[in-house]
């Protein structure tokens, strides 16, 4: 393996972000889901609880154990904390731009490659980062979660037939979070990027990208009551019914063209980086 | 005599009848409660209280909501959950709009319940949903 893909992947900042993802999806977990309620907050002396608490305890946190309710109960910490994470990992590539990038232009002859590249490259890197945080996740929800899942996801139904979500929980959301685990940060990436080809300081590159995300949730879903522009749209589609999958990969465009557009006038220019 | 025994059966059959058909109402009954609520990702919403006329094991003891409309774009989900009195949840489930979800729980005849509704996603606003909802299932 490369030093430069090295540094890349095993910088303390990716494992710091890796772990502080996959532990705040277990802790959001046991508090979401209800078993917080059912297990150390349960009220065993209860009025209506007669016969055996422990029975109704049991039954409580059994009915908890799926799938869908083990990957649902954390739909909302995904989507407020993975765009917070994709973009604070972008400092990877801002510190590389500001460092590193002087070596490379002395043995590449073409700098725009070697920024694209480096672009393309941290975008992957995020992109698997995120999503390998999550597969770890749904590994462990495997191992756990034993009760069969009875309530249906239909966005994959059209491809593999009816109730593919409740046949197969595991692999709906291991399909499904190509999308919202590696898709989403590698636009997100991008963007936030390019925003650092524009804006000198760090953190304009962060906050602006997460404006755009949660200000434009508050303004289209919210607002204007319009998903299909919303940005969060992308990691929220799973609670809509009766849904083309597809659509989820709409909101994507706004922050992709912004991308594109960042870099040709970055070129056009011929400004210094 | 015979008058007196005549009077005394047909006496007995309707004490029967009546009796039975005390029976059959109170196993047939359940309550059905509207809801017309506000709800949004990030506060639960009460449906309003109903009274439980069978045990949860019970066949006709499980839970059932229909969730008829809401005021967004799209079929939404909601996250249910039967509450007793002190806010403790009996039982919890999903529900999808324009469909019914019928849902197992622990709740005792005889008891107050109510819903805790709440969506899934917390960045999708609030919406108005209504619907039918009771703490036993019909017959």
């Amino acid at each position: 393996m490369k030093e430069l893909t090295k540094y890349r992947l095993f910088n303390r900042y990716r494992i710091i972000v890796t772990v502080a993802f996959i532990s705040g999806l277990f802790v959001t977990w046991f508090f979401a889901s209800g078993l917080y309620e059912a297990t150390l907050g349960f009220n065993a002396n209860a009025e209506d609880i007669q016969g055996s608490a422990k029975e109704v305890q049991t039954f409580l946190i059994y009915q908890l154990l799926d799938l869908d309710t083990y990957v649902s109960s954390t739909f909302n910490y995904i989507s407020c904390i993975v765009p917070i994470l994709v973009t604070v990992l972008t400092i990877l590539f801002i510190k590389e731009k500001n460092s590193l990038f002087i070596n490379l232009y002395v043995r590449h002859n073409k700098r725009r490659t070697v920024l694209i590249q480096t672009m393309l490259s941290h975008s992957v890197l995020n992109g698997l980062t995120i999503y390998l945080g999550f597969i770890i996740f749904l590994l462990v929800g495997l191992v756990i979660n034993k009760v069969p899942v009875s309530f249906n996801r239909d966005g994959l139904d059209w491809l593999f037939g009816e109730n593919f979500s409740i046949r197969h929980c595991f692999l709906y959301y291991l399909l499904e979070g190509v999308i919202k685990f590696f898709v989403f940060p590698y636009i997100y990436t991008l963007f936030s990027c390019a925003l650092s080809l524009i804006y000198k300081k760090t953190y304009q590159c962060v906050i602006v990208v997460l404006i755009y995300y949660f200000f434009g949730t508050i303004i289209f879903a919210i607002g204007f009551n319009f998903v299909l522009l919303s940005p969060s749209h992308t990691l929220a589609f799973t609670s809509i019914h009766n849904y083309f999958i597809g659509y989820s990969l709409v909101p994507l465009s706004i922050p992709l063209i912004a991308t594109i557009g960042i870099i040709i006038l970055f070129f056009v220019r011929g400004e210094e980086y | 005599m015979m008058k007196r025994l005549k009077k005394l059966v047909l006496t007995s059959v309707l004490a029967i009848c009546m009796m039975i058909a005390t029976a059959v109402t109170a196993f047939a009954h359940r309550e059905v409660k509207t809801y017309n609520v506000s709800v949004s990702g990030h506060r639960a919403e009460d449906t309003g209280r109903a009274i439980k006329y069978h045990n949860g094991k019970q066949d006709y003891g499980k839970f059932r909501i229909a969730l008829d409309s809401s005021s967004v774009k799209g079929n939404i989900t909601l996250k249910v959950r039967m509450e007793n009195s002190d806010h403790a949840s009996r039982g919890s489930g999903k529900v999808t709009e324009p469909n019914t979800a019928t849902i197992n729980n622990s709740g005792t005849k005889g008891y107050y319940y109510h819903l805790n509704l709440i969506r899934e996603n917390i960045l999708g606003g609030s919406t108005v949903v209504t619907g039918t909802w009771s703490p036993d299932q019909p017959h």
